[in-house]
Parts: C-alpha cells; sequence; structure tokens
C-alpha cells in the first residue's frame, strides 16, 4: 500500500497549499485537461465544501466583509487549518483566531469578537445537556468538603465579553431584525450569556445594570472552575443569592469537589 | 428520546423512487407528509448526539422508511479506519434502523486530514485487497452488509492497471458488499475519461445492485461536474433506462444537493424515475411474455 499512501499524501499536501507538482505525477494529462488541471478539480472542490461550511457557520462575518472577500480568506484558513474532524459541525473553532491576526481584517477590529461569538452559536448548538443534577446531594458533604466545591456550567452556555456592540452586529443581520447597522454604537462594551434553548440559541447583554453584570462575573468565575471558597472571597455575601439565581435559570449543571481536595 | 420500539415501517421495505431528506425541506415534509415510498438520510449529519436534527430523525423515522447514505467513512484511505466515526453510525443505526447503511468505494480523509470530497483510487488488484480487507472490517462491526457507490471522477492515476468496473466486481465479489449503482456518476465519469458507459453499466454485477441514485451535473466545457445541481439530463435518463433493464426493479434515489428547488420540484424528478422504471419494467414483462 505504499503507493497509494504516497498517493494520498502528496494529494493532502497540494490540497491545502503545498505544492501541486507531486500529487499531478500520479495522474494522466490529455489533450482536454492537463494532469495538474485535473487534480486542481479536487482541490478546488475540497476548498469549495470547506468554504461553504464555514461560510454557513460565520454567515454574518460574511456578510460583513462580502462573499469574495470572505472565499479568499476562508481559503487561505483552509490551508492553514485544515479539518481534522468528519463532522461539519466541529469544523472553523480556530477561524475566530485567525481573523485576530488577519492583516486584511484589521480594520475591522470587532470581527475577531463577532466570530467568536457565531463559533460559540455554532459550538453550543451541538452541545448536550447531562441529565438534570440532585442538588440536594450538596446537603451530604462534610464542611470541609463544601470548602472545596466547584459549580460547573452547563455545556449549553458560554460568556463572551468584548469591547464592541458584537450583539447587535449579529442581530442586525437577521432576516426578523429591527437593528440598523448604521445605527449601532459599536464602541460600547459588552458582556453577554449565550444558551441553548429547545430549539434556538437565546443571546443576551449582561451589563445594562449593575446586578446583571455582577451575576455575569459570577458565571465567568465558574466557569474558570474556582472552588467555592476563591469565590466567596470574590463575590462576599452576594455569593447564595447569585448561586441560586445561577441555578434557577438552569445555568449550573452540576457541582464536583476540587481534586486539590485530600 | 429514541423511537426503537415506536417504529411502524419494516426496516427492509424499501421500494419505488425515493429522495433525499434536506434540511431545507424538514418543515415542509413534516407538514405535509408527502406520498414518497422512502427518504435517504445523510447520516453523517445526525452523528452528534443531543441536537435538533437528530430528534427530527427520531420522529421523522415513525413516518417513513429511510436509508443511511454517507461521506465519512473513507473505505479506501490508508489510514485506520475511524472508530468513533463507525461506533457513532452503529449506534444511529441501532436507533433509527435504516434499511441500509451506504457509502462511496474512494477515500474522503488520508493522513489524519479530512478532505469531505470523494477521490478516486487507482484501480489496481493490490487496491482492490485493501479495500476488501477495510469492507469486511466494517461489515463485522456494523454486523450488516455495506453498500458501496461508484463514484464520479475527473482523473485518471497512471498505476491504475484494470477498468474501473473490473475493480467494483472485484471488490464487490471479494467483500460480499452490496452496490449502489450511481447511474449519473457513469455517465460523468464516461464522458470524463472518453470510456462507453454502456459497457460499464452492464459488467455491473446486476445481482448486487440494492439501490440506483440519479442526479444532475453541470457541464463545464472541459469536464462534466457532478454538482447535484440541476435536474437528471437526458442522456443520464436513457442510460438508467438501460441500468433499468439490467438490474431490474430495483429502489431508485434523487438527490438534489445544491441549489436545491422546492420539495415538490425533487418529488417531481421522483416521480419522472418512477415513471420510467415502470415503462421499462412492463415492457420487459411484455416481451417475456
Amino acid at each position: 500500500m505504499d503507493e497509494i499512501e504516497t498517493i494520498q499524501g502528496d494529494f493532502i499536501d497540494a490540497i491545502f497549499g503545498g505544492d501541486k507538482a507531486p500529487a499531478a505525477s500520479h495522474v494522466i494529462g490529455d489533450d482536454k485537461l492537463t494532469a495538474e488541471q485535473r487534480f486542481g478539480i479536487y482541490k478546488g472542490s475540497v476548498h469549495g465544501i470547506l468554504t461553504q461550511s464555514l461560510g454557513l457557520t460565520f454567515s454574518v462575518c460574511k456578510s460583513l466583509v462580502g462573499e469574495d472577500f470572505f472565499d479568499k480568506m476562508a481559503s487561505l484558513f483552509i490551508n492553514q487549518n485544515p479539518p481534522i474532524t468528519s463532522y461539519f459541525a466541529e469544523y472553523g473553532d480556530k477561524f475566530p483566531e485567525f481573523i485576530s491576526s488577519f492583516e486584511h481584517t484589521q480594520s475591522l477590529p470587532y470581527l475577531h469578537d463577532l466570530t467568536k461569538l457565531e463559533w460559540a452559536r455554532q459550538h453550543i448548538w451541538y452541545q448536550q445537556d447531562a441529565d438534570p443534577f440532585d442538588f440536594s446531594t450538596l446537603a451530604d458533604l462534610s464542611e470541609e468538603q463544601q470548602t472545596q466545591l466547584i459549580f460547573e456550567l452547563k455545556k449549553t452556555i458560554h460568556l463572551i465579553q468584548s469591547d464592541y456592540r458584537i450583539d447587535d452586529v449579529w442581530f442586525a443581520h437577521q432576516d426578523d431584525s429591527d437593528i440598523n447597522l448604521e445605527e449601532i454604537d459599536l464602541n460600547k462594551a459588552v458582556k453577554l450569556i449565550l444558551w441553548k434553548t429547545e430549539n434556538e440559541i437565546e443571546i443576551t447583554q449582561m451589563n445594562e445594570h449593575k446586578e446583571d453584570s455582577k451575576h455575569w462575573d459570577f458565571l465567568h468565575a465558574l466557569s474558570q472552575e474556582l472552588t467555592i471558597t476563591e469565590i466567596a472571597a470574590q463575590f462576599g455575601d452576594s455569593l447564595p443569592e447569585l448561586l441560586n439565581k445561577s441555578i434557577q435559570e438552569g445555568w449550573v449543571q452540576s457541582f464536583k469537589i476540587s481534586n486539590n481536595y485530600r | 428520546m429514541n423511537n426503537q420500539q415506536s417504529k411502524k415501517y419494516d426496516n427492509h421495505n424499501i421500494q419505488g423512487c425515493g429522495i433525499g431528506l434536506r434540511l431545507e425541506h424538514f418543515d415542509k415534509v413534516e407538514e405535509q407528509k408527502p406520498n414518497i415510498p422512502w427518504f435517504e438520510v445523510l447520516s453523517d449529519n445526525y452523528l452528534i448526539e443531543g441536537t435538533m436534527q437528530r430528534e427530527y430523525l427520531y420522529k421523522f423515522r415513525n413516518d417513513y422508511p429511510v436509508t443511511f447514505h454517507g461521506v465519512g467513512l473513507s473505505i479506501g484511505s490508508t489510514e485506520p479506519l475511524k472508530m468513533d466515526y463507525l461506533k457513532r453510525l452503529k449506534k444511529l443505526k441501532n436507533e433509527v434502523q435504516p434499511a441500509w447503511i451506504s457509502d462511496h468505494l474512494c477515500w474522503t480523509s488520508a493522513h489524519g486530514v479530512v478532505t469531505h470530497d470523494l477521490i478516486p483510487l487507482p484501480y489496481t488488484s493490490n487496491v482492490v485487497k485493501h479495500i476488501v480487507d477495510r469492507i469486511l472490517q466494517v461489515q463485522d462491526f456494523l454486523g450488516e452488509q455495506l453498500v458501496i457507490e461508484n463514484v464520479s471522477s475527473y482523473l485518471q492515476f497512471k498505476s491504475t492497471d484494470m477498468s474501473e468496473w473490473d475493480f467494483i466486481n472485484e471488490v464487490t465479489s471479494q467483500s460480499d458488499c452490496k452496490l449502489l449503482l450511481d447511474v449519473n456518476n457513469i455517465y460523468v465519469s464516461a464522458q470524463n475519461h472518453n470510456f462507453d458507459a454502456e459497457e460499464y453499466l452492464f459488467a455491473m454485477p446486476a445481482e448486487r445492485v440494492a439501490e440506483m441514485h440519479l442526479a444532475g451535473y453541470e457541464d463545464r466545457g472541459t469536464h462534466l461536474l457532478d454538482t447535484h445541481s440541476r435536474p437528471v439530463t437526458e442522456p443520464v435518463w436513457d442510460l438508467f433506462k438501460k441500468a433499468v433493464q439490467h438490474v431490474g426493479d430495483v429502489p431508485v434515489l434523487i438527490e438534489w444537493d445544491n441549489d436545491i428547488p422546492s420539495l415538490d420540484r425533487v418529488i417531481e424528478e421522483a416521480m419522472t424515475a418512477k415513471t420510467i422504471q415502470q415503462n421499462v419494467l412492463a415492457n420487459a414483462v411484455k416481451e417475456a411474455g
């Protein structure tokens, strides 16, 4: 199988930005198409399939930069980040990072955070929550164990903080939106929570009011897997109320005891 | 929630002309429950648990018999079989009970990278052996015969030393798998590589054909591209008539994956296939009588 392994390796290299000559050397050319052109049909097809997938995931980004620009940018991304997953839903996690260092999009500084939001939507859409957790078992823990508690957020929620009003930019691109892109005050910082409901992803801003902002900070602290003792040091007397509220909203999945506990 | 206990259909009662289930038609299908004998499900799109698509499929399965059709198996790859993929596929199979599972005679991933495209193989006896070993492993794991589809191609390898039809015969007979005969793919490849589509067609092992596919291609001037974005063309309908003569009454499916039209338009295409198939079969009975 050495030969077919070589062919497949040469094809993979050339499809994702490498030299086409080794791949084409395995192929028969003719008067209609050279070997390189015949190979090129597959390269074009792979890039087309992946660009289409990225365009669906990052549809607002695509709309903002325009289809031609997006396709060229996606092709560069694809060369640098060939898919290693069989599932389209899992491809594109590195796209926001790519955008942040892509020199031609630096004039749109909010694009990085916007693509993070778009990826978060995609990511949590395909997450599955565990079965409901019995929080009454908290009462069975020793006092010492309780100091080492870590409350875990659901996999179907995601927190994003941005210096830009990326939620409104996203909403402005939805079919039923009454938000006008030109009227958005872009340079307004936001703290957002995204969570999956039965059939959609909710996006809510949590920094309009001081209480909400504190709640977002609390959820963010939980997402860092801090122990309850560490969180209490940060939130003091507000902790019980914030924890209850988070559990009632359905954003906390379960608890565990820190690995540091002996 | 799954519907293992609530299925209304005999899993293997797949007959007539079906269509591919597409996201764009979910609502219409649910609302109208069109008179389609069966649907083909793109199984790769349902392998993530807990998604709305998967829940839809569980419900959908109560109304229609289904088959699974995938791209991710990469049966021709030289990398090890993807056990995570196969485990997910088997779990979905056990929950939904498709009549059969099909994938393509090609490779889609290698060296740890997934192309999501159907890339052909060199046709040699060594590659036959390689593919047969892998199909046997897959069949053993899934506990059923695999249905393997001939692909469209735009290139041929220098190392090929047998015809594609001999290659298919060797692979299917040695692995004892079934064949999904894509009539459009035969036509597209025949045009692209200047061989006789009928010679290919009539060399196919009729007794192994579980299903036929029909789709539309685009003419790019230098080659035909199998885009599944157009109606079936006249030359493919003509070849389909000969295919029905050769393989008899097997289930047929219309594939339409890009520039997807209304559900009614896809159904109309399936009805055309059904009429052609029934006419050819009726004439065959008359001639035999």
